[in-house]
């Protein structure tokens, strides 16, 4: 049993403690040790998660030798995003270049804002055709999608230059997996729509974005009966517009990736 | 790191004061600084003609520092003068030209341009869009109408006063006895404020771009105390045409004063790079003939055409700054700024 006395004594050292890492600085001194200990777990936390993006799911193809998908040390990005198929990972993107018309990122009855604001209105509305492209994909080949990122910058010809980034998982299954043992990782680069830039108005860009996703989803179909699975790992699509804005030089890219079964 | 400086100059200042009440001792040279384009004297030295320091209390009586609840009675809004021509000093009329592009002591009168509020809303739609959340940017100090004490001594004759600066001030205005000033002329590069003045002395505005496009650019002659000309100088020849291009300005600046007002305007201008008190006139040779030091709180703030401006508290700054950039992302955003939050992955 502690006596009260003893209480006083201890509540007066514990407060006396105080009071003299108060007037010492003390207590600005843990605060800065303890800011520096949580920065460094965050930072910690940070690595963690930034090396884990560089390692395959482990529950991944288990029992498969699957040669081809090592890049150094660490496994290929695009075999990484393939082990987490069901999952939106960092390494499974879509890139979108293009460009748009200001008047046509109004609403109905909308003007367009003073000079001032006219970048901010450009990167507000830019993540809203960051939701609207995710529509797009979701139609031909995303079960799901987020806008990572977008920005917007307008420019001289009344346009608005529009990038974005948006995170995907794939609508149709991968398909088997090599009866194994060995199997090799394949990616392989596609020119969608032929390998020259197709011209197109800027109005038509979005109808050819969704055609060129289509084909995409196509092609990996097509793969998918032909060697048994593929998954789309990026795609980008860019278009640049000419010097007078009304039209855009089109192209787009996709990197497609399979297990190819290399026994029996 | 500027605010706490000023803090403690300010500081300093106040407790020299109240030490005498009057004048501190020792030598205000020694606290004047160089900097690019002249010197820098801190809050408390007052300079004079040709750059010359004095303390404060030496030319205003009841002198004390700025205070944040120093906030106007009013605020007028003047248009500049719609030309480059202003109104000629008469015959009965001497110029005193004050000079000077930046002060350290801020004030309550806060400035925001349409260009900063757009540049703040889409810095805060930017990190709504990457992290979810909504962060207004304000800046108490860069919005804040930076002053300096202008004290008026010449008695000769009614003052036509040439109020300059490369920047945006306010000057308040504080009269010894027997002084008057008969016309205030106001020239800047940004928004430019004069406060204390009698209701009945004319003000004429010419700052931004109409300004600049008349030429009425102020500047001082390059002098070999500016770091910009000694580093120029020790640069070996790689800076001459940057010098040069500084002379020309200067002459430009020189030539249209020259004409506007029928005087130099150097040498006798008032004024440094940086000081946040200036003495037009004569060092009053009398703790008598000192001017009086008169307040910003309640007084009369005639200033030129800016977007938008309060005087007030840090708080009214910042509640102004905050409602006017939500409302242009807003705008930008259709009408919900949620909309623009990431949705996740």
């Amino acid at each position: 049993m502690i006596s009260s006395r003893t209480l006083v004594a201890i509540a007066g050292a514990g407060a006396f403690i105080v009071w003299l890492l108060y007037a010492t600085g003390g207590l600005v001194y843990l605060y800065a040790v303890s800011q520096v200990f949580f920065a460094t777990s965050r930072m910690e936390r940070e690595i963690r998660e930034i090396d884990a993006l560089g390692r395959a799911n482990p529950k991944f193809a288990r029992g498969l030798d699957v040669q081809g998908a090592d890049d150094g040390d660490r496994k290929k990005a695009g075999y990484v995003a393939l082990s987490y198929g069901d999952k939106l990972h960092e390494n499974r993107s879509v890139s979108v270049q293009t460009s748009v018309r200001l008047d046509d990122l109004l609403d109905a009855g909308e003007t367009l804002p003073e000079p001032t604001l006219l970048k901010a209105f450009v990167q507000a509305r830019a993540a809203r055709l960051g939701d609207g492209e995710c529509k797009l994909l979701e139609q031909a080949l995303a079960s799901r999608c987020v806008v990572r990122m977008s920005n917007g910058e307008p420019d001289t010809r009344g346009l608005a230059r529009i990038s974005m980034t948006l995170g995907f998982v794939q609508k149709s299954p991968f398909g088997a997996l090599p009866s194994g043992p060995r199997a090799a990782y394949v990616e392989t680069d596609e020119a969608i729509g032929g390998q020259r830039p197709v011209r197109n108005s800027l109005s038509g860009l979005p109808d050819a974005r969704a055609r060129a996703y289509a084909e995409i989803a196509a092609l990996c179909d097509k793969l998918r009966v032909s060697q048994g699975n593929c998954a789309i790992t990026r795609v980008m699509v860019a278009a640049s517009p000419d010097p007078t804005g009304s039209a855009a030089e089109f192209s787009a890219r996709a990197t497609l990736s399979s297990l190819m079964a290399l026994d029996g | 790191m500027r605010a706490l400086g000023v803090s403690m100059l300010a500081g300093l200042s106040l407790s020299l004061a109240a030490c005498g009440g009057d004048v501190p001792s020792g030598n205000p040279a020694d606290e004047v600084g160089r900097e690019l384009r002249g010197y820098r004297a801190p809050p408390g030295v007052m300079m004079g003609a040709d750059e010359k320091p004095y303390w404060v209390q030496s030319a205003i009586k009841g002198f004390r520092p700025v205070k944040d609840g120093d906030v106007p009675g009013s605020l007028v809004q003047r248009e500049g003068i719609g030309g480059c021509a202003f109104t000629r000093p008469a015959e009965n009329e001497v110029v005193a030209t004050v000079m000077v592009d930046d002060s350290l002591v801020d004030s309550p009168v806060y400035i925001l341009s349409r260009r900063l509020v757009g540049d703040r809303a889409e810095n805060l739609i930017n990190v709504l869009k990457a992290n979810g959340k909504t962060v207004v940017a304000s800046d108490v100090t860069g919005d804040s109408l930076n002053v300096v004490d202008v004290a008026v001594t010449e008695r000769s004759k009614p003052v036509y006063l040439v109020l300059a600066s490369g920047g945006g001030l306010l000057f308040n205005v504080h009269l010894a006895p027997g002084a008057r000033v008969s016309r205030v002329a106001v020239i800047g590069g940004r928004t430019m404020a004069v406060a204390n003045l009698d209701p009945a002395t004319p003000v004429e505005f010419l700052t931004g771009d109409a300004g600049a496009a008349c030429g009425a650019t102020p500047m001082r002659i390059p002098a070999d105390h500016w770091s910009f000309v000694r580093n120029a100088r020790e640069a070996g020849g790689s800076l001459d045409d940057v010098l040069e291009r500084n002379y020309a300005m200067q002459r430009q600046w020189a030539q249209w004063f020259r004409d506007s007002f029928g005087v130099d305007s150097e040498p006798g201008a008032s004024g440094a790079a940086t000081t946040a008190h200036v003495l037009a006139g004569p060092m009053p040779a009398s703790s008598k003939e000192r001017a009086t030091y008169r307040p910003l709180k309640g007084a009369t703030v005639l200033i030129s055409r800016a977007d938008y401006i309060v005087a007030g508290s840090r708080q009214d700054y910042r509640k102004l700054n905050s409602e006017l950039v939500r409302t242009a992302a807003t705008e930008a955003a259709g009408g919900d700024l949620a909309a623009l939050r990431p949705t996740g992955g």
